[in-house]
């Protein structure tokens, strides 16, 4: 926890060095300018800083490098007990912030957010008797993970076209340190014994799943979206494509932490896709001075 | 930019510990259960050994239709947990005594026979294939099973039903009986009968039968002698009159519950008393003919947790260099647990509780070669059907 802790502190710290190191040397662009040029205010409207807040939803798809199982068949060694994903079913949260400093048509954005995503998958097992069709039993073990994670992501973002609408693309990679997880167990059945076919579910069971995963996520970003001028604010609507890079399930405790193993489940490795849709507003850090008080666009 | 590229570089190469870690990693054991997708089947494993090739021979009790008593079923799984071999022997082999006891690399299981009760001794390969080696039919009611290492033959001790009498014999694994000594139970108001058969066929209490050798010529049993479920010393050379020494229950209701010699008369050990559970990591037993105590004058740490009259598997393990005692049982709330004792000093220095979702029985625990532990264990899938579970812990889960 502390050196994660730790490791996040050095992120942001480089971050904000290399935000600072752009602006020290757009500074000095400026100042050179302004002495050969001697046209200060062109320079000056062609780079802006925002500072924004920002929310939305994203989908999350597990990308299963090794299935695994803790239900081994003895009879049957081709049984292999895989798990059957739900991709981009349930949304989650993401809210943040967003600091962006931009040079004409360019864009480095940063925005740091909180964000939970949820993957789902299921178990589906069957017990029957050759001969007695009443002996029959069947369970289906649906497990959602929840994810909660506190990302860093870094883009470059091009506006295809000047003005108050500005659509963009923008490309980037991230790197997300999880806070926790938990891990809601859901058991529905059909069960023939007793005479009837009866239907039932249990009540969820919600446990705590941090130690099934390693606290890092890295991957890349792509996406596209646009900023419209309202005022001197500008409101932001974007859609991106997130490739995660690495394997976030935590192998050594792959069978030891898990408390429902038991129910035949063991985590496969995984890599996130995930799609994040989100809105927000950013305001201007810079003005030109005029009556109007307007911010430089 | 040079700044910033290093920058980068720097917050990469500390971010990237744990994936790198992770990358490289190997979950430290396993949970393996076998489940097989049969409705009536049944399962209950009974003892693991490790073989020379880092996996796993498992010996279980398999419901069987055509009578009471189980059936014998081998499984061979790899050092990861994936099966290798499955064998359900022929049902004329049933209640095999719940050791497998190796020898080097040889492995044998004795059971009983289905009709006339006599007694098979199995050799199991290192591939989980059984080969018989001897029927002894004088050999009736096989209880116990182990190994006598100083003659490389079998201790097994049985039960006369027509003499009313617990008997232990040394025979050759291929079925020459060296030496025999009898013991009588008595006809009290304590009728065994029926309980062994119970413990034999599964319907009823398990009994924790127990048998091999003290040190020097000193053996033991823990069964039915004088009326009560005792532990007794003996020696193959006394005169046939001599009675044993003998640490006495009462009944069926308290006794001793494991054993491990820890050389001369001292034992590590465990006692059941009227539902209660006790761990002793250090007592003596008497061990001259004749001469007698009670199993409760042996005082111990009272475990409430443990089931009433609770199995208790105890091994004397080396574990980091360290000599442990390694109490193995089930819980009331149907988990497995292990209590580590050091051999020493006799001072508790872990537990370790496995099994969630689903009840998990205790069956056996082994030493593996890497220095971690392997849990056989009986488990209910779905809450009903009872299954094999093999827990493997590694020495860094166990940290002890």
């Amino acid at each position: 926890m502390l050196s994660c802790l730790r490791n996040s502190f050095i992120f942001i710290l480089c971050f904000f060095l290399l935000i600072c190191s752009y602006q020290g040397q757009a500074q000095v662009h400026k100042k050179k300018q302004q002495h050969t040029s001697g046209s200060p205010s062109k320079s000056f409207e062609k780079t802006q800083f925002y500072i924004g807040i920002r929310g939305g939803l994203n989908f999350t798809k597990a990308n299963v490098l090794n299935s695994y199982s803790s239900f081994v068949s003895p009879s049957n060694p081709d049984e292999h007990y895989t798990k059957t994903y739900k991709d981009y079913a349930t949304p989650g949260g993401t809210f943040g912030l967003e600091f962006s400093f931009s040079y004409e048509n360019f864009t480095a954005s940063f925005q740091p957010n909180y964000r939970r995503q949820i993957y789902s998958y299921s178990n589906t097992y069957e017990w029957q008797d050759a001969n007695s069709a009443q002996n029959y039993l069947q369970l289906t073990y649906t497990q959602k993970t929840h994810l909660n994670y506190i990302e860093l992501p870094l883009f470059i973002r091009y506006n295809i076209v000047a003005g108050g609408f500005k659509p963009f693309v923008q490309a980037g990679f991230y790197y997300a340190i999880l806070n926790g997880a938990t891990k809601q167990l859901d058991i529905e059945g059909v069960d023939h014994s007793g005479g009837t076919s009866r239907n039932f579910s249990q009540p969820s069971s919600i446990i705590g799943a941090d130690n099934l995963f390693i606290k890092s996520s890295i991957g890349a970003a792509l996406g596209l979206g646009t900023t419209y001028k309202v005022g001197n604010i500008r409101l932001i609507l974007d859609a991106t494509y997130r490739l995660g890079l690495n394997n976030i399930s935590n192998v050594q405790n792959r069978y030891s932490a898990n408390p429902l193993s038991g129910a035949g489940d063991v985590s496969d490795d995984i890599k996130l896709n995930n799609i994040t849709i989100s809105f927000g507003c950013l305001f201007p850090m810079k003005f030109v001075t005029s009556s109007a008080h307007k911010a430089v666009d | 930019m040079k700044q910033a590229i290093i920058y980068l570089l720097l917050a990469a190469i500390a971010f990237s510990c744990d994936m790198k870690k992770n990358k490289e990693a190997k979950p430290s054991g396993f949970l393996k259960i076998y489940n097989e997708n049969t409705y009536s089947n049944q399962y209950t494993p009974l003892d693991i050994e490790q073989t020379s090739d880092g996996g796993f021979l498992i010996l279980s009790a398999a419901k069987i239709e055509i009578s009471a008593f189980p059936g014998v079923y081998i499984m061979k799984i790899d050092k990861d947990g994936a099966v290798q071999a499955t064998e359900l022997l022929s049902d004329i082999y049933v209640s095999a005594a719940p050791n497998l006891v190796r020898n080097g690399n040889q492995y044998y299981l004795v059971c009983m026979d289905r009709q006339n009760l006599g007694t098979y001794i199995l050799e199991v390969s290192e591939s989980g294939e059984s080969d018989q080696h001897a029927f002894i039919d004088v050999i009736q009611y096989p209880l116990s099973v182990e190994l006598d290492e100083a003659s490389g033959q079998l201790l097994i001790q049985h039960y006369n039903k027509d003499d009313l009498q617990t008997l232990v014999t040394r025979v050759s694994t291929t079925g020459s009986v060296s030496a025999s000594r009898a013991f009588g139970i008595g006809s009290g108001g304590f009728d065994v009968e029926q309980p062994i058969i119970d413990h034999l066929t599964g319907n009823g209490k398990k009994y924790p039968f127990l048998n091999g050798k003290l040190s020097g010529n000193t053996y033991y049993f823990n069964g039915f002698y004088n009326y009560t479920l005792s532990l007794c010393m003996f020696d193959f050379n006394w005169d046939a009159e001599d009675d044993p020494a003998a640490a006495q229950g009462y009944r069926d209701e308290r006794c001793i519950s494991s054993v491990v010699s820890m050389g001369g008369n001292t034992i590590a050990t465990s006692r059941y008393a009227y539902g209660d559970n006790f761990i002793i990591p250090s007592a003596t037993v008497p061990v001259t003919s004749g001469s007698f105590s009670t199993s409760s004058d042996m005082q111990g740490f009272l475990i409430p947790e443990l089931i009433r009259d609770a199995p208790i598997t105890l091994k004397l393990m080396t574990l980091n260099g360290r000599s442990i005692l390694v109490y193995a049982s089930t819980t009331k709330s149907s988990q497995v647990v292990l209590f580590a004792y050091d051999a020493v000093t006799n001072q508790l220095i872990g537990t370790k509780y496995l099994g969630a979702t689903n009840p998990y029985a205790m069956a056996n625990i082994v030493q593996t070669t890497d220095d971690g532990i392997a849990v056989l264990a009986t488990t209910q899938v779905a809450g009903r059907f009872s299954r094999i579970a093999v827990f493997k812990l590694g020495k860094d889960e166990l940290g002890w």
